[in-house]
């Protein structure tokens, strides 16, 4: 809720995770990637949020459903969370070992000893070297890009069913954030978990995703495997956020943008909220909601365009 | 987990730590052992001997009837130390709980504390003591119980700013992530976050809780005479302030200092609790630049 009334910062979704596959999320500020990754784990203030719908967990227990106390068993071991800024994620007055430590014994009956090597073996695995005295170190002597990787071993100690990693790169430098997204593609692979990668970077994405969804104003208005995605987008905002990536060789040239803001989402959308800012508009569009169209197996999208004429369009 | 040499864990007595602690053990102790150190009884009238200046009888001279200052310090310190720790103590115990549930959980619960805490805060606060040992009775236990339920309000509102800003931290929310209950977050992450900040509050309100019980005393509801007690003494000695000042002056200096001392002695533990201040390279370098440090 805001002063303005209620906000619908989500609408209509439909998402599904399959085991060991990476699905990243992507769309411009404010169109819902944080809320929707948020909603998954319930970590809204219930008192001024809403859910709708449901969150299904191995298809079967809805997490929307469950009690606290199932809630937070659920938390952090079958789905944990990786922040956008890593020096604010960590408790400044704990030392990272004890941190990750009380974590990992919070789900697991491991005693003191035993759960300590784990602790360690985890801060090698994610490359925090020597980890015996890394251990002892507090929050604030390690940079930016080492804090990362040590919530990275945070959110995997359990082995969870499901990483989201919210903007995991975003404070961090670029040479970081390769090595960040290296080391989460490879614990992934290694722990067969599934990873909801949410971002405003499509260099992120096609570097580690297996499948995409573009998200706009609440809506997945397209959603498909990266390839699909990347070489034949149908919905006009894909296309346009794929058109304003900065291409190499560019120099001199302007950047290209999409004029316009995402609509205000304490209002009514009637028609396609992204109308207003698309270049291929017709009337229909300001009037009736597009429908969902098939562009392939798994490629779905949100507008009136069909696929052919639209793929001959972007080419 | 063994402490391991390569892992700075900070230096707790640095020289302002060392002598305010040499300052606070010396009063304490002293006021501790009072019956053994006092050259004379506390309570003892002496009319031939009424305002004496210091001598080797009275080292710090006598008062209007005769009494010892030095020996009425001593024991006075007694009640007043234990007044002040009392009521700081009582608004502690209550107040930060307070604070920290209100902060953290808000709405209805939030309103119905801060309400109560207002109502407390909107009587002039020796006002609101008064009406409590009124109505309970007169007795230096009701009046510590009154003092301290008067500072609750202080800190219970410090308290609830404080977690109002803690509770938005990122930290917060990854501890709801990784599956913390709502009383681990508030007692184990949120809290020793706030701890520092507290802890100023604290030693300021002791030197106010030694004040405020001297006015309880000096309009007969505190300390009775002829117990001493610091406050009292100062109360008491007011009218002859332009003729024998030191009567008046010692027990002020003496609660100045335990005020300053605790201060100061906050600081180093304020220092020491925050982890990043502790090891702070620069503050390392001073240090050695100062000798302090043996590394």
């Amino acid at each position: 809720m805001s002063i303005s009334g209620l906000v619908y910062a989500v609408r209509d979704i439909t998402l599904d995770i399959r085991k060991g596959e990476i699905l990243g999320i992507v769309g411009e500020s404010g169109c819902g990637k944080s809320m929707t990754a948020k909603s998954i784990l319930r970590l809204h203030d219930e008192k001024k949020m809403e859910y709708g719908g449901s969150i299904l967990l191995d298809g079967e227990k809805d997490i929307l459903k469950m009690s606290k106390k199932e809630l937070r068993e659920m938390r952090g071991r079958d789905i944990s969370m990786i922040f956008q800024d890593p020096i604010t994620t960590l408790n400044p007055l704990k030392t990272i070992g004890k941190q990750i430590l009380e974590m990992y014994q919070l789900h697991t009956d491991i005693s003191g000893e035993e759960a300590q090597a784990k602790v360690l073996e985890l801060l090698d695995l994610v490359g925090i070297v020597p980890a015996q005295d890394r251990f002892r170190q507090y929050p604030f002597e390690l940079s930016g890009g080492q804090l990362q990787r040590v919530c990275i071993a945070m959110a995997l100690a359990c082995r969870p069913k499901l990483l989201i990693a919210d903007e995991p790169t975003t404070a961090l430098d670029v040479t970081m954030q390769a090595q960040v997204l290296d080391l989460l593609k490879r614990l992934q692979r290694k722990y067969n978990s599934s990873v909801l990668l949410i971002t405003h970077n499509f260099g992120v994405v096609a570097e580690i995703c297996d499948r995409i969804a573009v998200m706009y104003a609440g809506q997945i208005v397209e959603s498909g495997d990266v390839r699909e995605i990347f070489y034949h987008p149908c919905h006009p905002y894909t296309k346009d956020l794929i058109a304003s990536i900065p291409k190499t060789g560019q120099h001199g040239t302007q950047l290209t943008t999409i004029p316009g803001m995402p609509p205000r989402l304490n209002q009514d959308i009637v028609g396609c909220p992204y109308a207003p800012r698309c270049t291929k508009v017709c009337d229909r569009c300001r009037t009736e909601a597009p429908p969902l169209k098939n562009a392939g197996e798994t490629h779905e999208y949100l507008c009136f365009l069909e696929p052919d004429n639209s793929r001959e369009v972007s080419a | 987990m063994k402490k391991d040499k390569t892992v700075n864990y900070g230096k707790f007595f640095t020289a302002p730590v060392i002598i305010s602690l040499a300052v606070l053990i010396i009063i304490i102790g002293s006021v501790i052992f009072a019956d053994l150190i006092a050259p004379y009884d506390p309570n003892a009238l002496d009319m031939k001997n009424m305002l004496k200046d210091p001598s080797s009888l009275h080292w710090l001279g006598t008062d209007k009837v005769g009494r010892d200052i030095f020996s009425r310090l001593l024991f006075g310190g007694r009640t007043s130390l234990l007044s002040a720790l009392g009521v700081v103590g009582i608004s502690v115990i209550i107040g930060v709980p307070v604070g920290l549930l209100s902060g953290y959980y808000g709405g209805k619960l939030d309103t119905l504390l801060m309400r109560i805490c207002d109502i407390i805060v909107s009587f002039p606060a020796l006002l609101l003591a008064f009406v409590f040992v009124a109505a309970f009775g007169r007795s230096l236990t009701n009046a510590i119980l009154a003092l301290g339920i008067v500072y609750i309000p202080m800190l219970a509102k410090l308290t609830r700013s404080l977690m109002l800003i803690e509770k938005n931290k990122t930290y917060v929310e990854a501890a709801h992530s990784i599956g913390y209950s709502n009383r681990r977050i508030i007692f184990l992450e949120i809290f020793p976050n706030c701890i520092s900040t507290i802890l100023v509050q604290l030693t300021l309100d002791i030197g106010y809780a030694v004040l405020d019980m001297a006015a309880m005393s000096f309009l007969g509801l505190g300390v009775q005479p002829p117990t001493s007690d610091w406050g009292f003494m100062l109360e008491e000695n007011r009218a002859f302030l332009t003729t024998h000042p030191l009567t008046a002056i010692v027990p002020g200096l003496v609660i100045i200092l335990i005020v300053v001392a605790l201060n100061i002695f906050t600081d180093g533990v304020q220092a020491y609790l925050d982890p990043s201040q502790r090891a702070l390279p620069s503050v390392t370098k001073f240090k050695r630049k100062l000798g302090i440090t043996r590394d």
